[in-house]
This record gives structure tokens, sequence and C-alpha cells, in this order.
């Protein structure tokens, strides 16, 4: 039963992180429309904000936090990763939000130190 | 000599008489069970061991020269019998010589990128495969590389160029003195691609 706790407290909990994600996002952008001289201090925001709140988890991760903002037009775009780790204890979550005119891609990968 | 051998084998069939399908004791005879043998134990064991090729103990024989001769098997069989003990290192940071290098790091990965995305247009059906193909490739080229107990994560993001504003940002939290990143980017004819491999030493 220790042991599960114990599991559970430091282990890369997907949803935990999804909200914690959404939530610099909406924090960020919100309802702003894509602004080009605004794109940079937003994704600032986002990955500064997302760190914050994943420190505060108190877990024993690294944390890499990568967003990508896209002005939507029409484009295509594909993102992909692939990665070399311990499967039982590692983890990765990605959010993909979008309004009127933007995408953002978000993606966090915690691994256990 | 040979008439110890032959006295064996006769024993060995009495004994198979008694107790069939059983290899065990035939080596450790019960009180009583095989008559015709009147050498001392030790003697006795012996002169069947030499008899062993020609019955049916011949098998375990071959067995282990087998797994000795191909070595996979053996050394299976050993790690399962005993547990391998390493020393320790007491290594606490990664050598020098394999410390993670971004510069050729991002040598191989712009390599990876020309060679995969030169000449290409853009396509969504074959990006999509071209995006995952490319993170295994650079992946695999990366650890190729031999850089001791480090974990990747390599992303691509591979999009059309129509003149869209378009950042890619990424922040780590890390050890900054054995941990680092690359990264590598391309844009031609209309398709552009980012590339980034983060390296974490695993203590």
């Amino acid at each position: 039963m220790d042991d599960f706790q114990a599991a559970e407290e430091t282990a890369f909990v997907v949803d935990e992180v999804t909200n914690i994600i959404k939530e610099a996002i909406e924090g960020a952008i919100g309802g702003n429309a894509y602004q080009h001289n605004k794109v940079n201090q937003w994704t600032s925001n986002v990955v500064e904000q997302c760190l914050n709140q994943l420190t505060k988890l108190g877990k024993p991760f690294k944390y890499i936090v990568t967003c990508v903002i896209m002005q939507k037009n029409g484009a295509g775009l594909h993102t992909a990763s692939s990665c070399f780790w311990d499967n039982q204890t590692d983890g990765s979550c990605t959010v993909r939000w979008e309004n009127k005119t933007m995408y953002c891609i978000v993606s966090v990968f915690g691994l256990a130190i | 000599m040979a008439k110890m051998q032959t006295l064996t084998a006769e024993n060995l069939a009495n004994h198979y008489s008694d107790h069939t399908g059983s290899k065990r004791p035939s080596l450790f005879p019960k009180e009583g069970s095989d008559g015709p043998i009147t050498t001392n134990p030790s003697l006795r064991r012996m002169s069947r061991f030499e008899g062993r090729p020609s019955v049916q103990y011949g098998r375990r024989i071959s067995m282990v020269s087998r797994s000795s001769v191909t070595g996979s098997s053996f050394g299976l069989k050993n790690i399962g019998l005993y547990p391998v003990k390493l020393q320790n290192t007491y290594k606490l940071q990664p050598d020098p010589s394999e410390m993670f290098k971004p510069e050729s790091v991002r040598e191989v990965m712009q390599e990876v990128l020309d060679e995969c995305l030169g000449g290409e247009k853009y396509n969504p059906l074959q990006c999509r495969n071209l995006s995952q193909m490319l993170t295994d490739l650079i992946k695999s080229r990366v650890k190729d590389m031999g850089f001791q107990r480090y974990k990747y994560i390599v992303t691509v993001t591979i999009g059309q160029d129509s003149n869209q504003g378009f950042r890619v940002v990424s922040r780590c939290l890390w050890n900054k003195d054995t941990d680092n990143y690359a990264e590598a980017s391309y844009n031609k004819n209309g398709l552009y691609a980012v590339a980034a491999v983060y390296a974490c030493y695993f203590e």
C-alpha cells in the first residue's frame, strides 16, 4: 500500500499536466487574436507558466516544455516526437489548442530523476 | 575397465526396468536396488560417469557442451542462475568524453533533415509520415553517437510555408551541467521543418 501511494506521488500523471497546460494557455493567450509582435511574449508566458506549475507539484522530474504557435491561414502543420527513456517512470503530454486565428500546441515531457 | 563398463551398462538396464523414466534414481541408487555391483560407491559413480555417452546421460552432457559453444544460451542461463554483480562506479556525472555534444548532434540532425527533405514539396499525407520517420531516424542516429546514460527526446515539426507566422519555443527544467539540447531547421520549396533533440543525463 505504501509502495502504491509512493508510486502515485512520484509518477507523471497526464491528467494533472493536461490541466496545467490548458490553464497556462488560457492565461497567456486567452481570447486574443494573432498578433505577430505578441507571439514572442505569449509563447514565453505559456512555457514559463507551465514550468512554474510543474515545479509546484514537487515531483522528482526533469521537465521539457515546448510550445508552437502558428497563425491560421490554411497551411498544414505536423509535429511528431520520439523518445528514448524509461517507459515505466517517464511520460509526456501534449495539448492542442486553437482559436479563430491561431494554433497552439504545447508538449510536456517528464523524465524521472 | 572394460569389465566395469559392461557391469555398469547391465546395472543400468536392471535399474531401468525398476525405475522407468526417472533419471535421478540411477545416479543415487536406493539401497539394495542394484545388486550386481559390489564395488565401493565412489568408484561405482566414476565408472558410470564414463559410461554416460553411450546411455541416456549423454543428453545432459551434450546440452552443457552445446550451450558453452554457442555462448548466448550459456550466458542467458548464467544470468538466471547467478545475478550479475556490478561494481560501484562512484560516478556522479558523465565523463567529459561521454557528454552530450550539441554541435556534433546539430550537424547530424542537419544532415538528416537535408537528406530526407531535399527536393520535397509539401504533401499532407507524406509529411505526416515524414515527421514520424524523421524523429525515429534522428533518435537512432543520436543513440549511435554513444553518449552514455542519456535519455533522449526528439521532436520534429514539419509545416507548409505560406507566409504565416510561426514560432517554436521550449524551456527546460534540468541540470544545466549535464543536460543539453540541439536543434536544426530546414526551409525550402514551401516546406519547413524544425527538429530538436533534448538529452537528459540519467543519474
